[in-house]
């Protein structure tokens, strides 16, 4: 093959100008996410390989940690995150909008958005994108509990005294509780002391966060708790004899979990976490992240629950209707005095 | 050659000046040598503190991040010294660290004597089993506790199949508990001092006492334990430290019922993004840790002087 100056100039041209930094670094990228820190990032990295698939270069790193922590190091940063996107629950969001930390999410820029259970789009709060949901219940030990409690009032029975565990309300899961506890009284869900009341006359054994409250039911320190889906799942799964109430009144109870992307990210970055929402949102990963192991609630139509999750997550018509999420507005800037007043009344 | 050595000289007034810091680093006088060591901690640990420690006495206003306003306060210092929830907190961790330090001299205390007067073997055995578990993570250390004194645990299950109980008894998420692990993740922290010293003791001293017709425990209560004085106050000083800032072992053995003052640092400022709050507990922390390191630090110099001013 003959080169000619035209060809020779040309191909300078080409590798001088894919050798610009700019353009080197798009085409490199690394998108830092906060995810599960465990195997329930699985459906978020299959994502990130589609992701990877359609742009040469990208690379998705989900790293573990709760999104209160990301938003501390963030503040700690002075605003200059250190991550890229999150997934993240409806109260963290609203504490991280407070804080100013996120850039919203266009939904009109997520073809896949259309295809979301409407039940599901305002827990994003204008910020976010709904991609999964957890549902609240209560786990028990099938072997000691006969007749599980199917509403909140009904963990007030007397047959339930003395074998109750709770999380703390510094969790979303004891943060919900609490809220629920409320309306199940009558009460306004902001009206934590009343709460936090009745929660006292339980006397439950406490959990300091929701997996340390699996592992004490699962030790047999406690018979019945109010836990979230996919920890009871993964419990029972295991071969525990741990099973799981659909709690009414309120309820189904459910959180949903979205895509977020922070403020001060590189340009370009958001075109790429908009497309990630979208994969995350196709029926393909939905289904994956929906199944065993993982047992996530979907929030696209259409998907099945699929067999082996029906237990767990609200999944009959009926169940799917009533279900509900707490009033996280409301409830999620009391997170700080509600942790306080629990330490008042519980910790010895 | 004096040319070029001359144009050296002239050109780099540099090597002199490296020299004469180094000479300076490596003299041995003064504070010269610790130097880099100072710098390095102003950088890494100083400074944020003091960044830290000023957010416990700012009001301040946020903004995409970002402080964009802060302004002189007392009102975090003086809501924290009137609650009682403060109060009772820093009290429960002053009460776990020392009660851990007590118990940690009491276990530690023989290990080092029988180091001393212990074979080859005895103190090979001794040391072996004393930093082993300092090869492990103190969060593996911690969950080893939950799988023994857990419901359907070690202890648990050995005292029902003897019959001793009929369920099994709330052991973890106990103060009961976190003594334990704390007393366990401890102990070689007290001991290795004691045992540092223990080998550099004269052994004449100690044939001394016994020619003189000195008993074992008489040797042990007189001339032993005064001369083990500033390793006793090492270890207590290190143990008490490590006890009343610790994180893990409430977090982990205590539940969520349990609150000691780190814990209750760390939700102010993880959960809570309360970081003024975080910052005046952290004072107290720091002020309340210092005061007891200065009354054992004294208590060790007076009892070394004492035992000194005897001997002479």
């Amino acid at each position: 093959m003959k080169l000619s100056r035209r060809t020779m100039m040309g191909g300078l041209i080409g590798t001088a100008a894919l050798a610009n930094p700019a353009i080197l670094r798009a085409q490199t990228r690394e998108l830092v996410m906060i995810g599960y820190g465990n195997e329930q990032d699985d459906p978020l990295r299959r994502a990130g390989e589609e992701l990877a698939r359609r742009h040469p270069g990208v690379t998705l790193n989900v790293l573990g940690g709760l999104s209160t922590e990301a938003l501390a190091q963030i503040r700690a940063a002075r605003g200059d995150s250190p991550y890229h996107l999150a997934v993240m629950g409806s109260p963290a969001i609203i504490n991280a909008r407070d804080e100013g930390v996120l850039q919203p999410l266009d939904l009109a820029k997520i073809p896949n958005a259309a295809t979301i259970d409407p039940l599901f789009v305002p827990y994003g709060y204008g910020i976010g994108c709904p991609i999964t949901f957890e549902g609240i219940g209560v786990a028990y030990n099938a072997e000691t509990i006969q007749t599980p409690p199917t509403t909140w009032v009904d963990l007030w029975k007397p047959e339930y005294a003395g074998r109750i565990g709770m999380a703390r309300p510094q969790s979303n899961l004891g943060l919900g509780v609490l809220a629920a506890t409320n309306a199940a009284f009558g009460r306004p869900q902001d009206d934590m002391q009343f709460a936090l009341d009745k929660w006292k006359e339980l006397d439950p054994l406490v959990g300091r966060s929701p997996p340390l409250l699996q592992q004490m039911l699962e030790r047999g320190e406690i018979d019945l708790a109010p836990l979230w889906h996919v920890n009871t799942a993964l419990a029972a799964a295991a071969g525990l004899p741990i099973a799981y109430a659909k709690i009414a009144g309120p309820g189904p109870l459910m959180l949903p979990s979205n895509i977020v992307q922070f403020i001060n990210t590189p340009e370009g970055t958001s075109e790429l976490v908009h497309e990630y929402a979208d994969i995350m949102l196709e029926q393909a990963i939905q289904e994956f992240a929906g199944n065993a192991p993982y047992y996530f609630g979907t929030v696209r139509q259409g998907v099945e629950t699929p067999e082996a999750a029906r237990p767990f997550v609200p999944s009959t018509a009926e169940e799917r209707a009533s279900m509900t999420s707490p009033d996280w507005p409301a409830i999620a800037p009391l997170r700080g005095q509600t942790v306080e007043n629990f330490d008042r009344m519980f910790a010895g | 050659m004096t040319a070029s050595c001359t144009r050296l000289a002239a050109r780099s007034p540099t090597p002199g000046l490296l020299e004469a810091v180094a000479d300076k680093l490596l003299s041995g006088r003064g504070i010269w040598p610790a130097v880099p060591a100072i710098i390095a901690l102003t950088v890494v640990a100083v400074i944020p503190f003091i960044i830290l420690l000023s957010l416990g006495f700012s009001q301040i206003e946020m903004e995409r991040g970002t402080i964009v306003s802060q302004s002189f306060t007392l009102d975090y210092l003086i809501n924290a010294l009137s609650d009682p929830l403060y109060w009772t907190t820093f009290q429960r961790s002053m009460t776990l660290a020392l009660t851990t330090t007590v118990l940690c001299l009491v276990l530690g205390y023989p290990v080092a004597y029988l180091y001393l007067i212990g074979g080859r073997w005895t103190r090979r055995a001794i040391l072996i089993l004393t930093i082993a578990p300092l090869l492990t993570s103190g969060i593996v250390r911690t969950y080893a506790w939950l799988v023994i004194l857990g419901g359907r645990g070690v202890v648990n299950t050995a005292l029902m199949q003897m019959g001793l109980i009929d369920r099994p008894l709330r052991i973890v998420n106990t103060h009961v508990a976190v003594l334990i692990g704390m007393v366990q993740i401890h102990l070689p922290v007290m001991i290795l001092p004691l045992i540092a010293l223990m080998a550099r003791q004269d052994r004449r001293l100690e044939e001394a006492s016994y020619n003189l017709g000195a008993s074992r425990l008489g040797t042990l209560w007189h001339v032993i334990l005064p001369m083990s004085a500033p390793a006793i106050g090492t270890g207590t000083a290190l143990v008490f430290t490590l006890s009343y800032t610790t994180f893990v072992v409430p977090q982990l053995l205590g539940g969520g019922n349990y609150l000691n003052a780190a814990t209750m640092i760390y939700e102010q400022v993880v959960y809570s993004l309360e970081w003024s709050k975080g910052s005046v507990s952290a004072l107290i922390l720091m002020a309340s840790c210092l005061v007891v390191l200065t009354l054992i630090a004294m208590a060790t110099s007076r009892i070394t002087r004492w035992t000194k001013g005897r001997d002479a």
